[in-house]
């Protein structure tokens, strides 16, 4: 009888440890397998549009493809704007009302909130454009590792251009950055990944 | 959309049908990219090609429908677009250069009028050895893979 109340904590503490360690792998190599390798980029920022300040957050809930750039570049930001406009017009229209682009100058010299608003706007309606004073832009930014640099040319009309980072950040409606569509990537892929993120 | 982007092709196909031809140059399928209105810079794009022996050398490029136009290039360096002006852009001999999306293009800086879909705006190229050859670039969006100068650099 002695024998058999010694047994049963120690057989007791055996399972409970065994059943922790097996939690514990499955948890680790489960966390390992859906890391997010962005997880460290991005994050909620507030910026102003024509409307009155915008937020990530208000987007939650929803896909949004992030792209900064500035409204006098005449070639990648079009080219990545038309871009976002043709992914969220193939989408259907549910699948459109859970996704929105945003556009964010780095060029807060030349573009004022209205500015960036209708140009953002041209590529399609549920593009929104956002600005700020220099210290806000940067400081959004930084939260997502995107590099400008302004460079003078006083030989040039345009006086200077902005040297900017040309990836287009897809951000879950989680609010955390799940893929970094590159320039080149073509509209179907980017569909395909907006898809995606959706899914969950 | 598809219906439109075909339409805008067939467009596209018609106009560069003939192109502009001075001596040993050729022009193909110039075009000048839409932009919103309130936007006062647009960029032209086309394919230059030189027929002759020897290399020839876009060095400026005029239009009214911008206070000015500069020939400018793009380069990708890690992830950055850079864009930089150019004084010339060579065309060798027999062969030939596309002014294309992310590489090299003529700038129209501070246009004169808003552009519309489909018109032709009127540029006139000028060459180092002070050949001028006049072109006509329609006015079409941002292509999202369909326009020509995207097909030119799945080759690069």
């Amino acid at each position: 009888m002695a024998k058999k109340s010694w047994h049963l904590p120690v057989i007791a503490l055996t399972a409970v440890t065994a059943i922790a360690l097996a939690a514990g792998l499955w948890w680790r190599l489960h966390s390992v397998q859906s890391a997010n390798p962005y997880e460290h980029l991005g994050g909620d920022f507030t910026l102003a549009s024509a409307k009155g300040p915008v937020s990530l957050s208000d987007y939650q809930g929803r896909a949004v493809m992030l792209f900064f750039g500035y409204t006098t570049c005449p070639d990648v930001c079009p080219m990545d704007l038309a871009k976002i406009g043709a992914v969220i017009s193939q989408l259907s229209e549910k699948e459109a009302q859970q996704v929105a682009g945003l556009f964010v100058s780095v060029d807060t010299e030349r573009d004022s909130p209205q500015r960036v608003a209708e140009y953002a706007a041209f590529f399609h309606p549920q593009i929104t454009g956002v600005s700020g004073s220099a210290e806000a832009v940067d400081t959004v930014a930084r939260l997502y590792y995107v590099m400008h640099q302004r460079v003078d040319d006083a030989g040039s009309a345009l006086g200077y251009t902005i040297d900017h980072s040309a990836t287009t950040y897809l951000i879950g409606p989680g609010g955390k950055v799940r893929q970094l569509l590159k320039h080149d990537t073509s509209v179907d892929e980017m569909t395909e990944a907006v898809r995606t993120v959706l899914a969950g | 959309m598809t219906k439109t982007l075909f339409f805008l092709l067939a467009v596209v196909i018609c106009m560069s049908g003939t192109p502009a031809r001075a001596g040993t140059l050729e022009v193909h399928a110039p075009m000048v990219r839409m932009v919103p209105p309130s936007q006062r810079v647009s960029a032209a794009f086309m394919v230059l090609r030189n027929h002759g022996m020897s290399e020839r050398s876009l060095v400026a490029a005029h239009s009214d429908v911008a206070d000015a136009l500069e020939l400018h290039n793009h380069i990708m360096e890690d992830g950055m677009m850079k864009m930089r002006r150019v004084d010339a852009i060579a065309i060798p001999g027999h062969g030939q250069v596309a002014l294309k999306s992310s590489g090299f293009h003529i700038m129209l800086i501070g246009l004169t009028r808003d552009l519309e879909m489909g018109e032709e705006v009127p540029i006139e190229l000028e060459f180092a050895d002070g050949e001028r050859l006049a072109v006509d670039a329609v006015v079409q969006m941002a292509g999202v893979g369909q326009d020509h100068s995207d097909h030119s650099s799945h080759g690069d």
